[in-house]
């Protein structure tokens, strides 16, 4: 093209000005100018970015979002990690009290437990759920507090403002003007589909926003029967898509039709430099296209039937080797009268419905599941068998879905049997049964899906769960109301070798409305980073998740939490403290 | 000059006009790190990726060659897969001819806010939370497209004949040298081929068992190559 400028004067040739034009000039001569210096505009900033250099290649991205912002004082939220004296409000309860009454208790996790906690004085204090067992897929169980060896949690993280999906959007895309975690891995990404996002269930998919201009293949849930094929669709010829006899005619061809498409990509590369690496995708394609991907998408089935057996297993909370210490280890009685004071605690979720199960284990451990009997969370089986699928066969990067609710449960009285993420109206004692199964259901998903990735792709992969917030208890136990001042994430990853958890919060907090008992349930307070106390924001979550990715920022101008030494992941600031009073003014 | 070239010389006036600078500078300037500050590198793998056309490109061009009996392919491989080919972003006003039913066209709000609830948020529209890519660069899955779609369309006769009809071509004699660059032309617009690629070419119709076989295996072979697809 260079070498034809002199001929054709001073014209441009209709490459040259579509290169100025960019990918929305179907006929250049129909458009507004302005239009055309926009576009030519982005490129230009396109191909600058393009010039860039330097760093290594990003870790494989897995975010789960809790869309609906869930009680998270049950798992991944201690209230005082490196202590034991919480001050728990009162309706914060990991189990039941010798009262019957929902009691925050804590399990010691220490280097008797996990030996990269080095001494005895290095230990972490986790809600009491830690202390039960998750089925794994050979039918056994192991204690659950073994994922916490790769794992980091982040709380006190304060995001300001209210808001279902602007604070769920967030978590990956903290600011509109830049790309989101799961676009600036894609855009380092060489894998064959960089990013796929579910955008079902209110999920932060919908913010996908790439830098460089990756696309992201998008399922509509990833409970459909076949997500395989539609992430896998580029490769998965239909049957009678094409006719066999074409094929066979077409077979007979390759030879000739390599050799000009070889001949092709020298004159493309001498055109435009880099162009190599298309014909390089192309001629892979086609061999997936050839070979087929029947088996990869066949495979999921196996894979989801594996994390559901899982799940469902996680539900047998009556069964004595998967009862929850201090919970489900004894009967969980329903409630006692009829006032509202009696019954509000037991509200199923729904304002005015109640949950009345004599024993509410068996809302969740119960035989009406079909094949998988008791509640059942699908998304996380199909979430994590996709990511399972598409991590160890190459295909992607970035795997994003969003969690929806808890389903398949037996309210004994009330209509409702899913349990959502954003319970007004959850009663405490269906809230801490039911979450108690949910998070431990997650727990053994992930001990499962590390253990398939192998240690050195599980190295090579973050986990970052979070949610646009957790909650602020009523003093009442009815239900819980957003809490934007308690958001905490939890990262893993075969890269972390010991857990921290950092972010400090209030040990007395006093919301005024909801909450008049001054208490702590995890409301940010300032934590010492960069040698100035800051309350830490979306921007610290992000920028740690993205130190961990190997991948730039989202925000630039907020401290990663954590940094990757030799010896592994070691925070980069104070660890979590809690203490002080606040007061919402 | 053609009226066609004198449109493009007119719009690239304009700009070179509006910005003190020739048309193809642009791509060299020295402009802002996108998106932030000098401590936010953004990617470094991609480096060597070229931009690419858009799914609106992408389907005008196989559109203009092969007619419209092809249009269902487009529609389903092209058209409908913007996280592949990017291009135009959630365009509310846009309209799509619906693949089960012609006659009654669907709002292109697949990439719009809330598609899935199926209204178009427009607040959270103008936020910019479109998700194609308005200048998408290529990717696997995007070339796994374009196979399957270059494999249908020519596996059709009316899809062949039509195109080359419209390249000047007689389904009946095997492509000529001529035939061949006029091929090439339409799909790439005004690049004239190197004589190896039109060797190559013509290698490939050659060894057609017919001369529709021949012409078919050319137009599949030209419609694989990501070439067209750059800008």
């Amino acid at each position: 093209m260079r070498g034809r400028k002199k001929d054709r004067g001073p014209l441009p040739s209709r490459r040259q000005a579509m290169a100025m034009m960019g990918s929305c000039a179907l006929y250049p001569w129909l458009r507004r100018p302005i239009d055309v210096l926009v576009q030519a505009l982005v490129d230009g900033v396109i191909h600058k970015a393009q010039a860039a250099t330097g760093a290594p290649a990003p870790r494989n991205y897995i975010y789960i979002a809790l869309p609906g912002g869930p009680c998270r004082w049950y798992w991944d939220m201690p209230l005082n990690p490196y202590a034991d004296a919480p001050n728990a409000h009162p309706m914060v309860g990991t189990r039941l009290g010798a009262d019957g009454k929902p009691a925050y208790a804590t399990i010691l996790v220490d280097n008797n437990k996990i030996p990269t906690l080095a001494s005895p004085a290095d230990f972490l204090r986790m809600p009491s759920l830690w202390g039960a067992n998750i089925p794994t897929s050979g039918g056994g169980t192991v204690e659950m507090w073994r994922i916490l060896a790769n794992m980091v949690m982040i709380r006190g993280i304060d995001m300001q403002v209210d808001g279902h999906a602007l604070n769920s959007n967030k978590q990956i895309r903290p600011l509109d003007a830049r790309p989101s975690l799961t676009g600036l891995v894609a855009d380092a990404s060489s894998a064959r589909i960089p990013a796929v996002g579910s955008v079902g269930g209110n999920s932060p998919a919908s913010v996908y926003k790439s830098a460089r201009g990756v696309g992201q293949v998008r399922l509509s849930s990833t409970k459909i029967s076949d997500p395989l094929s539609v992430i896998l669709g580029p490769f998965n010829r239909r049957g009678g898509e094409v006719s066999s006899a074409y094929l066979g005619r077409r077979q007979a061809m390759e030879g000739v039709i390599q050799a000009a498409l070889t001949s092709l990509s020298a004159y493309a590369s001498s055109q435009n430099p880099g162009s190599q690496e298309l014909f390089a995708m192309r001629h892979e394609a086609q061999n997936l296209i050839t070979i087929g991907v029947a088996e990869v998408v066949a495979g999921f089935a196996v894979l989801k039937d594996k994390y559901m057996k899982l799940v469902s297993a996680s539900s047998r909370v009556m069964d004595p080797a998967m009862q929850i210490p201090g919970l489900t280890d004894r009967v969980v009685p329903g409630p006692a009268g009829s006032g509202a004071d009696a019954l509000g605690p037991f509200q199923s979720g729904t304002d005015g419905n109640f949950v009345r199960n004599a024993d509410l284990r068996t809302a969740v451990h119960h035989s009406d599941g079909g094949a998988y009997p008791g509640a059942q969370i699908e998304e996380l089986a199909g979430g994590f068998a996709i990511a399972e699928i598409l991590l160890k066969n190459g295909y992607s990067s970035s795997v994003l879905w969003a969690q929806g609710s808890v389903d398949n449960l037996r309210f004994d009285g009330a209509s409702d049997t899913e349990y959502g993420f954003d319970p007004h109206f959850g009663g405490v004692y269906p809230d801490m049964v039911v979450m108690a199964f949910f998070y431990r259901a997650l727990a053994a998903c992930l001990y499962e899906f590390s253990l398939s990735l192998g240690p050195a792709l599980f190295k090579e992969t973050v986990v970052h769960i979070s949610s646009e917030y957790s909650r602020t208890p009523e003093d009442t136990g009815h239900g819980t109301q957003h809490g934007p001042r308690t958001n905490c994430c939890s990262i893993f990853s075969g890269a972390i070798t010991k857990p921290f958890v950092v972010g400090n919060v209030f040990e007395a907090w006093k919301d005024g409305f909801y909450t008049k008992i001054d208490a702590n349930w995890g409301v940010a307070a300032p934590t010492s980073i960069d040698g100035a106390n800051q309350v830490l924001g979306i921007g610290h979550s992000t920028s740690s998740v993205a130190e961990l990715l190997r991948v730039a920022r989202p925000v630039t101008n907020a401290s990663s939490l954590v940094r990757e030494s030799s010896g592994g992941v070691v925070p980069a600031v104070e660890l979590a403290k809690t203490g002080g009073q606040g007061e919402r003014s | 000059m053609s009226r066609r070239r004198a449109q493009l010389a007119a719009t690239a006036f304009v700009l070179a006009l509006a910005c003190g600078k020739s048309a193809m500078e642009f791509s060299e300037q020295a402009v802002p790190t996108p998106f932030g500050g000098a401590d936010a590198p953004i990617s470094q793998a991609t480096e060597k990726r070229l931009r690419l056309m858009g799914r609106t490109y992408v389907a005008s061009v196989l559109r203009e060659i092969f007619g419209p009996s092809v249009e269902s392919v487009i529609f389903k491989q092209v058209e409908l897969q913007n996280g592949a080919f990017g291009g135009n972003p959630c365009d509310p006003g846009r309209r799509f001819p619906s693949a089960t039913n012609p006659d009654e066209p669907i709002d292109d709000i697949r990439d719009c806010p809330d598609f899935t609830r199926g209204f178009v948020d427009y607040a959270r529209l103008v936020s910019g939370q479109s998700q194609t890519e308005l200048v998408p660069v290529g990717t696997t899955g995007r070339m796994g497209y374009t196979v399957r779609a270059c494999d249908q369309i020519v596996s059709q006769d009316t899809a062949v004949n039509t195109a080359i009809q419209r390249i000047g071509g007689n389904p009946s004699v095997k492509p000529s040298d001529a035939d061949v660059r006029a091929a090439f032309d339409a799909f790439h617009p005004g690049r004239v081929p190197s004589e190896a690629v039109v060797t190559a070419l013509k290698g490939v119709s050659d060894a057609g068992a017919s001369a529709l076989e021949g012409w078919r295996f050319l137009l599949a072979t030209l419609c694989y190559s990501p070439s067209w697809q750059i800008p």
